[in-house]
């Protein structure tokens, strides 16, 4: 299997169950650690899959196990920089969405609504959470350095003279 | 005066009978040589001459005689005129001198006169030229201080004015400051109106809106984003 394969292999089992960019980058460093371990370790592999290497986390150990043994035996001395090299790349290059939340989205939450982006597009889709507390009921979304607020501050905002004209109209006079 | 004349008569009379013996001396030599009988008649001549010689000289003797005596006359009569012409002299030159001290005098008085009326002029001219000065200084002083007055009412009014026109722009500027300020205040009001309902919003949206209303806000997001085309 040749080192382009390879990575788009690797980069859609990443993407399976990995929904944020910084996850996905996360979860390649642990899986390079323990690709690179394997690869130039060979003699002793048998027993590093019960040990997770040093720099991934717990929360990628689980995933690291899922993946299952066999996809290891792609890698070589050879091609295993330029596989994670390439992989390295194409997560920088995945079309990635910037949502602006004022709360933490739970990872089920996450995942259904990234699988709803993917449905239309696509399934290399990644997003990019932010928490901001000043975000008001709504999220503000960036894609490629486009900025659109749908939270309910803006639409405060856009609204303010109304608003302040209303409010007014309930407070009393200065000279009264 | 007349002895004087009369000696120089007396010289003259001399002279002239002196030179008369001179010529007879010569004519007679002169026919002596020149006649063809002069040797026959010579002694009647010599004695005539010699006649003539006596004479002239006895008269001429008489003549210097009288001279003497007339010169010492003349001068006996000059003396004594001298005298009396030193005495008229004398007489003279004292009244001319009296007449010139009286003259002095006289001129001396007039001068005082003069110069003490001269004086008297001045001091009036002084005074009355004192007066016209101190008349000059008045009315001068009167229209310096009548110009002043002009002046000092002229500028006082431009002041005035100045002022006026100076506070009424103060009072435009104050009350634009003061529209500026109030507008400036009631946009941060109206700023504040909106960031006080911004943060109740918020305060209250964090506690009582629920993580599905959260969630559907987003997903409502995003279908606004689908529809709008934003992410492509």
């Amino acid at each position: 299997m040749d080192s382009t394969k390879t990575s788009s292999l690797i980069l859609d089992k990443i993407l399976d169950s990995t929904y944020t960019k910084a996850d996905a980058l996360h979860r390649l460093r642990a899986f390079k650690d323990l690709a690179v371990t394997l690869t130039f370790r060979r003699p002793e592999a048998s027993g590093v899959l019960n040990t997770r290497p040093k720099t991934a986390s717990a929360q990628q150990t689980p995933w690291l196990v899922s993946i299952g043994t066999e996809i290891y035996k792609s890698f070589d001395r050879k091609n295993i920089y330029q596989i994670f090299n390439e992989l390295e790349r194409n997560i920088s290059e995945t079309a990635c969405l910037t949502i602006y939340v004022p709360f933490e989205i739970p990872d089920s939450e996450l995942a259904e609504l990234a699988n709803y982006l993917r449905k239309d597009y696509g399934k290399r889709f990644l997003l990019d959470l932010k928490l901001n507390p000043a975000v008001i009921a709504g999220t503000i979304l960036v894609w490629k350095g486009l900025v659109k607020d749908y939270s309910l501050k803006k639409k405060v905002e856009d609204n303010s003279q109304l608003i302040t004209k209303t409010i007014k109209q309930f407070l009393p006079h200065p000279g009264h | 005066m007349p002895n004087l004349s009369s000696d120089i008569l007396t010289f003259i009379l001399i002279a002239t009978n002196f030179t008369l013996l001179v010529l007879l001396i010569k004519q007679r030599r002169n026919s002596q040589n020149n006649s063809p009988f002069s040797q026959t008649s010579i002694p009647d001549t010599d004695q005539k001459s010699l006649h003539i010689l006596h004479r002239a000289y006895l008269k001429a003797k008489d003549m210097l005689g009288s001279a003497e005596l007339n010169s010492l006359k003349m001068v006996a009569d000059n003396r004594v005129q001298q005298r009396k012409m030193e005495s008229l002299y004398e007489k003279e030159m004292e009244n001319y001198l009296t007449a010139a001290k009286d003259s002095i005098n006289k001129q001396l008085a007039d001068s005082q006169a003069s110069y003490t009326q001269f004086l008297n002029t001045l001091q009036d001219q002084g005074t009355s030229a004192l007066n016209l000065n101190q008349e000059y200084i008045k009315r001068r002083t009167d229209q310096l201080f009548e110009k002043f007055e002009e002046n000092l009412s002229t500028f006082l009014t431009s002041a005035q004015g100045k002022s006026v026109e100076a506070i009424n722009l103060e009072i435009k500027a104050g009350r634009q400051l003061i529209d500026t300020y109030k507008s400036q205040q009631l946009t941060i009001i109206d700023e504040n109106i909106v960031s006080m309902l911004e943060q109740t919003l918020s305060l209250v949206m964090t506690k009582k809106i629920s993580l599905k209303d959260e969630m559907d806000l987003i997903y409502e997001a995003l279908d606004k984003a689908k529809a709008e085309n934003f992410i492509i």
